[in-house]
């Protein structure tokens, strides 16, 4: 076969008569063929999977989280509409927009994860389609219970930059279908103490983006939004307490997954560590405002703060430090990008304080 | 006087009041939550800076972790005894505190009576002994070099408090005293072969040689030493070996050259055996710089470069600021005015006219009290990778009949231990795997930990069913 090969590009490159070419690729072809054959004969399972192979040509083609994102683009565009120019009529649009957008990122991660027989929440790219995911669902429970809009608005703004920039940095977040390691492998538990990890990281970054909001409206002024704020305020609250209920449990998984693989409920791993870590900043700012520290603007703020905490246990645990037992997701990248955006971040906090001090 | 009593008790009272509310307060809540995760944030930095081992000593199994926790434990109980008596909507803020406060107790009871250990099986062998991270000396001494009585024993942290020659820790010897003088936590060693500077004649011989070949290319430079006189010392290269040592009269019949000290004539008398014969096929003297030729059919010359009657073993180390895998740990012994370097699991002999100490520094063996027996190991791999897709062992223990099976994730429950398969060596070679390296564990607060985890994600969860109830008691 590989003569087969070399040959056929031998001709190419020789810029050989067309015929020649043509008989040589022929000839690659068909010891293409052999060679499936006998490997399919060597392998029986393995190539038993061949429809799944088109499966994954189609899922390839068809990219269902490129639409899915404009689909949640444009749901958030309708939401803005409805919320600046006070059109509440056109809300069930918006609602229809993000649902469709909706079906089809739980049709990707579906097909995903038939493809490969596993949940897909295995490397950075996997965990981030399967966060946005999880921020969509939390924001539409909280948007029908508080009806603020600006929930939703957050969970579909978000949902579409996550996706976004899931799909445009390949490097540091690789979409490809790679198998697993050994540590990983068709463990239950694993599976569920990561999407339990990640999907509280959904609501964080929900209440991160709340808390943008909510900034801005500091920014523009505290006084004549004050209604604003307080709602603002309540739902940055509420998204932290839905973190909280996912990412404890979810930490306390990872343990019994340890002590079940390693007979160790708790290792200090760098990256459970900093998964409590995230935790134990919610719970701080949680129990700031049950003891009245945390006031509005204190909560809003701490949306925005606290959730990097959640993007160092994410990305910086594997990006930054490098080190510990969770070392298959590792690769580097964009920390700079990392870096700037949550110091940008900081920079907005600190200016809508001083805003508001005035 | 009654008055001023009771003003005083008043006073008592107040001030008591007055702590339990601090002790109580969210404030001091926030603040110690906060705390807590600066201090294990500094612990992720230390581990990949450094490593685990480094992590735990340095910050999670330190004073302050402890104080912290310790602070974070009186909070919680002192909040939950201000809020008595507790009403309907305090339920979720009970669970959670009080499952934080049997997790945090079931950690403590692993920490003081768990056993968390690794053991290592060669295929084909058996072990019996964990290995768990204390580390301790012992030494033992001999009057005649053959027969050990153990002198000390002593579990020692050279990692969190080293020794300085301010502060050295002291071995007391029959007439001279051992120190332990410094320490290194990360240092690559090299060999260094030398002359004592006292003989003793109890030491063995060395010898550095060459083997040298033009046509199959071989060039090999070695120290073969003695640890003792008349110890038969090896130096193993594959198609051969060489001895330093007495000859036995019959070979095994392999391509084996003795070379016996003769300290006397200041050389060594050498007997080569060879394959497939039992007879010595050439004997002959060598002294330093003589070469000869063995004879066997792989066309080699052997030289001599170096005799050392009397010969030590010493380390030459080089300093890493940071662990790597070639790194170990030394500490510095004095002894009779002379510095000695002890690898981490390593010995080194002490000599004086009268007696002999052997003193080791290593990890803490535990005897399991049965022997785990690697029958087998196998280990699959993903299609056309060397990445390893699972892999798992073939062991036998005593009283269970058959072979069990231990893999990734089924460890072997016996007697109170579970051993799970934690990872493997291989030889770098030809990539097949050589031992199976099995966690040993024993953990008496797991079931407090589960319990206390269970109580906790209860209230977390009941936080959302109160809330609501509580929102529409009153709107706060
Ligand atoms: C680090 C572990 C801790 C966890 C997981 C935890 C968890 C919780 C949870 C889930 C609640 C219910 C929240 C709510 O009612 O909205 C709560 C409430 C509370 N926690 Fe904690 N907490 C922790 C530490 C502490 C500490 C150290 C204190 C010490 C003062 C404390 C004091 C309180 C108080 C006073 C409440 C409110 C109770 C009330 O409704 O009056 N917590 N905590």
């Amino acid at each position: 076969m590989t003569k087969a090969f070399i040959e056929h590009i031998g001709a190419l490159a020789k810029g050989s008569p067309a015929e020649q070419v043509t008989q040589a690729a022929l000839a690659l072809d068909a010891s293409v063929l052999k060679f499936r054959e006998q490997a399919k004969s060597n392998n029986p399972e393995l190539y038993s999977q061949e429809s799944k192979v088109k499966y994954e040509v189609f899922y390839n083609h068809f990219h269902p989280f490129r639409w899915a994102y404009i689909l949640y683009m444009l749901a958030s565009v309708v939401i803005l509409i409805v919320w600046s120019m006070d059109k509440p009529g056109v809300m069930k649009f918006a609602w229809v927009l993000a649902c469709s957008g909706f079906a089809l990122h739980t049709f990707g991660f579906g097909i995903r994860m038939y493809l490969m027989d596993r949940a897909p929440v295995t490397n950075m790219y996997e965990t981030v389609v399967w966060m946005s995911w999880g921020a969509v669902v939390f924001s539409s429970v909280l948007e029908i219970i508080y009806r603020y809009r600006f929930i939703f608005f957050a969970g579909t703004l978000g949902a579409m930059v996550s996706l976004i920039i899931a799909d445009s940095a390949p490097a540091v977040l690789d979409p490809s279908l790679q198998p697993l390691e050994a540590v990983l492998r068709s463990n239950y538990w694993l599976t569920i103490h990561v999407m339990t990890i990640t999907i509280s990281y959904a609501a964080f970054f929900l209440a991160f983006v709340l808390g943008d909001i909510g900034l801005i409206y500091y920014i523009r002024g505290e006084q004549s939004h004050k209604e604003k704020i307080q709602a603002i305020a309540v739902s940055v609250y509420r998204a932290m307490q839905i973190g909280i209920c996912f990412l404890a449990p979810g930490i306390i998984l990872g343990g019994i997954w340890a002590d079940y693989s390693w007979g160790r409920f708790w290792g200090w791993d760098p990256k459970e560590t900093w998964a409590l870590i995230a935790l134990l900043g919610y719970l701080a700012v949680l129990h700031g405002r049950l003891g009245g520290w945390f006031k509005n603007f204190g909560t809003i703020a701490a949306g925005v703060v606290t959730f990097s905490l959640v993007i160092m246990a994410w990305y910086g645990v594997n990006f930054v430090l490098g080190a510990g037992l969770h070392s298959y997701g590792f690769g580097a990248g964009g920390v700079e990008y990392v870096a700037a955006f949550i110091g940008a971040h900081f920079l907005l906090v600190l200016y809508a304080s001083l805003v508001r001090r005035k | 006087m009654s008055d001023n009593n009771n003003d005083v008790v008043d006073a008592l009272k107040r001030r008591l009041r007055r702590l339990i509310k601090f002790l109580a307060s969210l404030k001091l809540a926030v603040v110690v939550i906060a705390a807590l995760a600066c201090v294990i944030a500094a612990g992720t930095l230390i581990e990949s800076k450094y490593d685990a081992t480094a992590a735990r000593k340095m910050v999670y199994e330190t004073f302050w972790m402890y104080s912290v926790m310790g602070v974070l434990a009186t909070n919680l109980i002192a909040v939950m005894v201000d809020r008595w008596p507790w009403k309907r909507r305090h339920t979720p803020f009970i669970f959670a505190h009080i499952g934080i406060l049997i997790l945090m107790l079931g950690a403590v009871i692993t920490q003081k009576y768990g056993l968390d250990g690794s053991v290592r099986v060669g295929i084909g062998e058996s072990n019996q002994y964990v290995i768990v991270p204390e580390t301790d000396i012992l030494v033992y001494t001999s009057f005649d070099g053959d027969r050990y009585t153990k002198l000390a024993e002593q579990n020692v942290d050279f990692f969190t408090t080293p020794p300085t020659p301010q502060k050295p820790l002291i071995v007391t010897g029959y007439n001279s005293d051992i120190k332990f003088t410094a320490y290194k936590p990360y240092v690559i060693p090299s060999h260094k072969v030398t002359v004592p500077k006292e003989l003793s004649g109890r030491r063995g011989s060395a010898l550095r040689f060459q083997i040298q070949s033009e046509k199959i290319k071989v060039n090999v430079v070695e120290w073969i030493v003695q640890r003792r006189p008349n110890e038969v010392a090896t130096h193993d290269f594959g198609p051969a070996q060489l001895h330093l040592g007495l000859a036995p009269a019959k070979g095994r019949g392999a391509n084996e050259i003795y070379f016996t000290p003769d300290s006397a004539k200041d050389g060594l008398k050498y007997v080569v055996f060879k394959k497939d014969s039992e007879e010595p096929v050439k004997t002959g003297f060598i002294k330093e710089g003589d070469i000869f030729n063995p004879g066997w059919k792989m066309p080699i010359e052997v030289r001599a470069l170096r005799y050392l009657p009397e010969a030590v073993e010493e380390w030459d180390l080089q300093d890493r600021a940071s662990p790597t895998p070639l790194t170990t740990s030394a500490v510095k012994l004095e002894f009779k005015g002379q510095d000695h370097w002890l690898l981490l699991n390593d010995t080194v002999k002490l000599f004086t006219q009268e007696v002999v100490y052997i003193v080791s520094y290593g990890n803490r063996r535990l005897d399991l009290g049965f022997p785990i027996r690697l029958k087998n190991f196998e280990i699959g791999r993903y299609q056309g990778t060397a990445k390893a897709m699972a892999y798992k062992s073939m062991v036998e223990v005593p009283d269970l009949a058959g072979t069990q099976e231990i893999s990734m994730n089924e460890p072997l429950k016996y007697r109170g231990f579970t051993i799970y398969q934690a990872s493997f060596q291989e030889d770098p070679k030809s990539q097949m795997p050589t031992a199976s390296i099995f966690s040993v564990n024993q953990d008496p607060g797991r079931w407090l930990k589960y319990l206390g985890c269970f109580i906790m994600v209860l209230g977390i969860i009941m936080l959302f069913y109160f809330r609501k109830k509580a929102k529409k008691e009153s709107p706060v």
